[in-house]
């Protein structure tokens, strides 16, 4: 009880992060980027950063927009490379907090080779990655992460691709932390993005978010509530996924494999690249 | 002050009392209705009439809210604000 | 500062040294400040990266080898704005791999340098072999307007001077620099010296709080066209984006007195400095008829032509455009009006050569040579 008397209320929130000028946000009624944003903050709430040394970049697309309505050095870059430029970033001035939105075109489309590197390097950095399955901004053509099947502007006649799965990409690239939650629960995300932040190694949070506009007017999502609804009924949690795997009658191992498992999926302590740049100045310095 | 419908809805009408009170910022609100839909003690609905941007914006059921704030946290716009009246001790 | 010259000059070594003009590069950079380098390996630069992944962090810089040439140059802006002055390297396809961002560096205003060693192109070409092919893209490589600086030395001192300019020029007018040098010059050796005294240009930091910094404005004390440059982690809250902005950067898109009000200034804070900013090298003009136009590497056979054609008789002068951009409008012109004629001796098949034809007010022909190899003093007699 007296955990929630210190939390921030909405009007506080905005009071503290939010660029006034910029608001209300440009994303369509019942998107889910809003929630990402309001996650996030809260996460950084509880994390107590310190937003004069915080850095925010995006690449391009609606999820690359939320810089801009957090009061805090942002750097709206190019399409797909904002990890490239935070990589710039962080091993310039390592003492900065170095988060990056991005979408699931822009990291795993365009974005895809800086992704899986910056992975591989484990930069200390915090990537939120808002996935609604969709190129949104642009009109809602398919994206690498569209489920085989669903209907796009440039797969009128369904999705012929298999889908990237973004959180494996990060795990097997060597990201250090990768969590993916939906927007519908909010303390999952926003706990989980806390101890993201926490994490001195590449942090990957995967935010499954519905698009109510460009993805769901091209397949049946039907009305706003069980739109998000399907949310909750198409994931589950990993570790439950595994329970059932193993203790499960045959009826709902079979229905497992049409969820998508949510949850911490990965987390390791691993020594993150700026902390070994350190050690190799410290060696060689004159 | 606007009508609220459905005011038979069912659900649990736990009182609440009135120690708070939701704030609706009409300017970031898009009429999603997602506050309403989520709350747990069903202390939002939908208003009467659709205010000049045409949504029909959430209001506060009497007696209902218990300041769980989770309208605060599924609002994707920053647009609900749930404040706790000063009680004296 | 001067700490950090003397672990420069320590970690460079001895004073006179037989060097190429990748490592000249390196070095220039060194003594000029820069402590990062995002890169990726290239023929002919992949040299530079090497010399700086082995130096900087020898002083206490950072050197990282991205996964392309987009990711090195998004990774230059990056460090800039978290503080550095930062640089990249590389070759023709990967010129052309950063023109986007190198367009991004330009909208957002972060100072950088950008050194090319051309190859012959177009696409992988003759990858060990010099060009001269890549000068109009640095002025018109990237999509939209833009100003460039480019700098384009023919000797290995020079090469190393003008990279310390390069970076000073880029913090003086908060934009990027080019370095155009070619495989030829990248690769020869020659004797230089490490200067004792370096003068750098330090980051114009903003002065007021950041209520009232302006990131994308007129500059608030300095020079009147360029902000001052508030880098991340101060406090200043800036916002940078690629998209059309205004003054505080906050996206501007709908309205076109708003675009053009900022690419004017972007444009005009270069071009208003074009006499500045020139530099030339003039030879044997006063009693020449026709003129020999070059840069780079070209411009010493260009030396040899005028000195052959002037034991036959000729009366040949020589001018070498050290400043490629913002191109040397009144020396072309007044040049022009001295002689009869101009030959541009280019490893390409013309690209200066029609910027001297449209200020130039006598005939104007071209001495081209592409193929890898430079022109000899006879193949651009021959045009005189």
């Amino acid at each position: 009880m007296d955990e929630k008397k210190e939390e921030r209320n909405t009007q506080e929130m905005r009071e503290k992060y939010l660029r006034k000028d910029m608001m209300p946000t440009i994303f369509c009624t019942g998107c889910g980027i809003g929630n990402v944003l309001n996650y996030t903050l809260r996460a950084i709430e509880k994390q107590g950063l310190d937003m004069d040394k915080t850095v925010i970049l995006s690449g391009i697309g609606c999820s690359s927009r939320l810089p801009g309505y957090v009061d805090v050095d942002s750097l709206h870059t190019t399409h797909g490379r904002a990890l490239a430029f935070a990589t710039g970033v962080k091993i310039t001035n390592p003492e900065l907090n170095v988060i990056v939105f991005t979408g699931d075109g822009d990291c795993m489309g365009i974005g895809g080779n800086h992704f899986i590197h910056a992975a591989r390097r484990n930069i200390d950095m915090t990537v939120i990655a808002v996935n609604n399955f969709i190129y949104g901004m642009t009109g809602g053509q398919v994206a690498p992460t569209t489920p085989e099947g669903d209907y796009a502007t440039t797969a009128p006649f369904g999705n012929i691709e298999p889908a990237f799965d973004m959180s494996s990409m990060a795990i097997s690239s060597g990201a250090s932390y990768v969590a993916r939650w939906t927007v519908t629960k909010p303390s999952q995300p926003i706990n989980s993005i806390a101890e993201a932040l926490e994490n001195k190694g590449f942090s990957f949070v995967e935010m499954l978010s519905p698009c109510t506009t460009a993805y769901a007017r091209q397949n049946k999502v039907g009305s706003l509530r069980e739109f998000w609804n399907w949310y909750d009924k198409k994931t589950i949690l990993t570790e439950d996924y595994e329970m059932l795997k193993k203790y499960g009658d045959p009826e709902e191992i079979e229905k497992l494999y049409e969820n998508i498992q949510t949850g911490v999926l990965h987390k390791e302590e691993k020594e993150c690249l700026s902390d070994r740049l350190k050690r190799l100045i410290e060696e060689v310095q004159v | 002050m606007t009508e609220v419908k459905n005011k038979e809805k069912k659900g649990k009408a736990f009182r609440g009392g009135d120690k708070f009170s939701i704030e609706v910022d009409e300017d970031y609100c898009k009429g999603c209705n997602l506050c309403i839909y989520y709350c747990p003690r069903d202390a939002l609905d939908e208003s009467e009439e659709p205010n000049k941007k045409g949504l029909y914006p959430p209001v506060q059921v009497e007696d209902r809210c218990i300041g769980c704030r989770m309208c605060e946290l599924i609002c994707p716009d920053f647009a609900i604000t749930i404040v706790e009246e000063d009680e004296d001790e | 500062m001067s700490e950090d010259l003397e672990k420069a000059k320590k970690v460079i070594g001895k004073k006179k040294q037989f060097i190429h003009g990748d490592t000249a590069i390196a070095y220039g950079a060194l003594l000029a400040g820069c402590r990062f380098f995002g890169g990726y390996p290239i023929t002919p630069a992949s040299e530079i990266a090497e010399k700086m992944a082995e130096m900087l962090p020898r002083v206490g810089g950072k050197y990282i080898q991205m996964e392309d040439e987009l990711g090195s140059i998004a990774s230059v802006i990056g460090s800039s704005w978290a503080g550095a002055k930062a640089m990249t390297a590389t070759s023709g396809p990967g010129f052309s791999l950063m023109q986007e961002n190198i367009g991004f560096a330009h909208m957002s205003e972060t100072p950088l340098v950008l050194a090319n060693v051309q190859r012959s192109g177009p696409s992988t070409g003759q990858p060990t072999l010099g060009a001269q092919g890549d000068i109009m893209q640095t002025r018109y490589g990237t999509h939209g307007d833009i100003a460039a600086i480019t700098l384009s030395p023919n000797n290995i001192q020079e090469t190393l001077d003008y990279t310390i300019r390069a970076f000073n020029l880029a913090e003086e007018y908060r934009t990027p620099v080019f370095l155009m040098i070619c495989a030829d010059v990248g690769h020869m050796r020659e004797m230089v010296e490490i200067p004792d005294e370096v003068e750098t240009f330090e980051r114009k930091k903003p002065k007021v709080p950041p209520s009232e910094y302006v990131p994308f404005g007129e500059g608030q004390y300095g020079k009147k066209k360029v902000p001052e440059f508030g880098v991340f982690g101060e406090g200043y809250h800036t916002y940078v984006t690629g998209l059309t902005h205004d003054k505080y950067g906050f996206p501007a898109t709908d309205d076109q007195k708003d675009h053009e009000t900022l690419i004017m200034r972007q444009v005009e804070k270069i071009l208003d400095d074009r006499e500045v900013l020139t530099d030339v090298e003039k030879r044997n003009l006063d009693d020449a008829d026709v003129a020999i136009v070059s840069y780079g590497i070209a411009s010493r056979s260009a030396i040899g032509a005028m000195n052959k054609g002037r034991e036959k008789g000729m009366n040949i002068g020589y001018l070498r455009m050290k400043t490629l951009w913002p191109f040397p409008i009144k020396e072309i012109e007044e040049l022009s009006k001295k002689v009869d004629k101009i030959v541009v001796a280019e490893m390409n098949l013309g690209q200066m050569f029609h910027k001297v034809k449209e200020h130039a007010d006598c005939e104007v022909v071209l001495a081209s040579k592409i193929g890898g190899e430079i022109h000899s003093p006879d193949e651009i007699l021959r045009e005189v």
